[in-house]
């Protein structure tokens, strides 16, 4: 007979489930609602359930505006991948492996653009890169959003570097591999989980940047949260909600590829260590 | 095993970039702060203070640090109270996959642009929105509510939409730590779930409700989105009123005045708040 097992926590409780479901409910509805606007042919800003519709796609697909802007947050946070996540393995092959003066300051300095606050680096990079006189161009905006997602691709790598052994890179290093060399073809496989994670999560941060790319911006480079932002601000058409749900999708694809990936990698890596166990 | 070219080559680059894009700019904020306010031109090179007597003597100006400080103080209260309970159940949830179920709720909302959620909840609370539409069909009403552009809008859509699932997040892996045994003893010498919850949980996850609260607290003072599309237009904040003075009115040196101020009451919470923490934890 299968006893009901006490309920320790309290969890159980009604009025408990009930507040977090609601709480739940809270955090979910905005994203349920944007959705559903988004395939309702009613021209305004309200909510009702009464036709489907895809127009407000077609319309965001075929203005030229949206869809350079589209491109435009893809193409930056592309490049912005490519620095930020380089930048962010040295960073954890630094603190993880290496002993060196400063260390302490160097991870402080790594993790400090997610710490203080983004407006301040905001207006700081403006000035900046005005003064570089690369100011408003596009190098500017992937500049920006390497800085300010840096941390996160650092913590993403670090966290699988810290699992790795050091054995292997021992005995390749014993068996006449340079340092470098090692790093290349040892090291960098052997965190690949993480590098796969921080790319994904780089890339989504930088497409989803605002505050960042408010500052950075002209009218030249318009990324698509910012052409958001001034849909709502001035014409508001529920072409907004096409691009918010082609947000949405986009970042539940990245988030559920990233996560895919690494479960497939930790698998797969599980396999071969049974393997060479059992040889 | 260590070869100085190596540990040279890794670290260089990425402190490097960290200076000059992260520091440096930090150092023009801070320097153009005390730089004179020109018509024409950005700022004027020359060393006063008068934006910062400015700011700190105008009482237009003090109401807006006020509003900042009050929406960063409810924002946290808010996120606390409403985010407390679900990370509560997330980290005394002992089947794992319903543990991820639960948190995939909250990372969802995490991971979706601010913008989305922000616009999500306009078409909730608006004139013509969920909440009036529903009221308005089933009689409640005559005509719609004001629910937005207002400050409690603010606080509520600021805390939902961006603090809340980075505080659950932290709070119940916090709970999550919690010994189940110390529950056991607990009830056992009790005999009550709320008794054991104040004595035993409560002070335990206070390292959680400390760190939640003050990123929910940074990111509600330097916040620009939600309160510049919800609030109404005479209660401004501090990163309204910066890129108001930046963009618009071109006054660079008193925007940076915003900003360091801005800066300055971050920093010191931080600090404060770490500070308090190894106090208690002696």
């Amino acid at each position: 007979m299968k006893e009901k097992q006490y309920d320790l926590c309290g969890t159980h409780h009604w009025a408990v489930k009930l507040v977090c479901y609601l709480v739940f409910c809270f955090l979910l509805t905005p994203i349920c609602i944007v959705i559903i606007t988004s395939i309702n042919p009613q021209p305004y800003l309200s909510f009702s359930l009464k036709e489907f519709s895809l127009t407000w796609y077609m319309q965001f697909f075929e203005d030229f505006r949206w869809r350079n802007s589209l491109w435009l947050s893809f193409y930056i946070a592309l490049l912005t991948v490519c620095i930020a996540v380089p930048l962010g393995t040295m960073a954890a092959m630094a603190t993880v492996r290496l002993r060196f003066f400063g260390k302490g300051s160097f991870e402080f300095l790594v993790l400090a653009p997610f710490l203080l606050p983004g407006l301040v680096l905001g207006i700081g990079l403006l000035i900046f890169m005005n003064f570089l006189e690369i100011r408003g161009s596009i190098l500017s905006l992937i500049l920006g959003h390497s800085i300010l997602t840096l941390p996160v691709a650092y913590l993403s790598v670090r966290a699988v570097l810290i699992g790795v052994s050091t054995s292997i890179e021992e005995a390749a290093i014993g068996l006449g591999a340079g340092r470098i060399r090692t790093f290349f073809e040892i090291t960098i496989p052997l965190a690949r989980p993480g590098i796969l994670t921080a790319c994904f999560f780089v890339f989504i941060l930088s497409f989803n940047e605002f505050i960042l790319s408010l500052f950075l911006t002209t009218h030249r480079t318009i990324t698509l949260p910012i052409r958001i932002w001034s849909s709502l601000q001035y014409e508001i058409s529920p072409i907004v909600s096409a691009t918010s749900t082609v947000l949405i999708i986009v970042s539940m694809v990245t988030l559920t590829v990233a996560s895919l990936l690494s479960s497939i990698e930790r698998l797969s890596r599980r396999e071969m260590v049974e393997e060479t166990k059992n040889r | 095993m260590q070869s100085r070219f190596f540990t040279l080559m890794v670290v260089l680059p990425v402190a490097g970039f960290s200076i000059f894009f992260f520091v440096l700019p930090f150092l023009f904020v801070g320097r153009i702060s005390f730089y004179k306010s020109a018509m024409n031109l950005p700022y004027l090179p020359e060393l006063t203070l008068e934006n910062y007597v400015r700011f700190l003597l105008d009482p237009f100006y003090l109401n807006v640090l006020f509003t900042t400080l009050k929406l960063g103080v409810m924002v946290t209260i808010l996120s606390q109270v409403a985010g407390y309970l679900p990370a509560y159940l997330i980290g005394r949830e002992e089947n794992p996959k319903k543990r991820n179920l639960y948190l995939m709720l909250v990372i969802i909302p995490m991971w979706t642009n601010m913008l989305v959620r922000l616009y999500g909840w306009v078409v909730i609370l608006g004139k013509k929105g969920l909440v009036n539409n529903t009221l308005m069909y089933v009689g409640f009403l005559a005509e719609p509510m004001k629910l937005i552009y207002n400050f409690p809008a603010v606080v509520v859509v600021q805390c939902f939409a961006v603090s809340l699932p980075y505080v659950i997040l932290t709070l119940s892996s916090v709970i999550q730590g919690i010994d189940r045994r110390l529950f056991e003893v607990s009830i056992g010498l009790h005999g009550s779930r709320l008794r054991t919850f104040i004595e035993i949980v409560l002070p335990l996850s206070l390292p959680g409700i400390v760190a939640s609260s003050t990123i929910a607290f940074v990111w509600a003072i330097e916040a620009y989105a939600v309160p510049s599309f919800l609030g109404s237009p005479s209660q401004r904040t501090m990163s309204i009123e910066a890129y108001f003075q930046m963009i618009d009115s071109q006054n660079w040196p008193f925007a940076c005045v915003i900003s360091v101020i801005i800066f300055v009451i971050t920093a010191t919470a931080t600090l404060l708040v770490q500070k308090a923490a190894l106090v208690t934890h002696r």
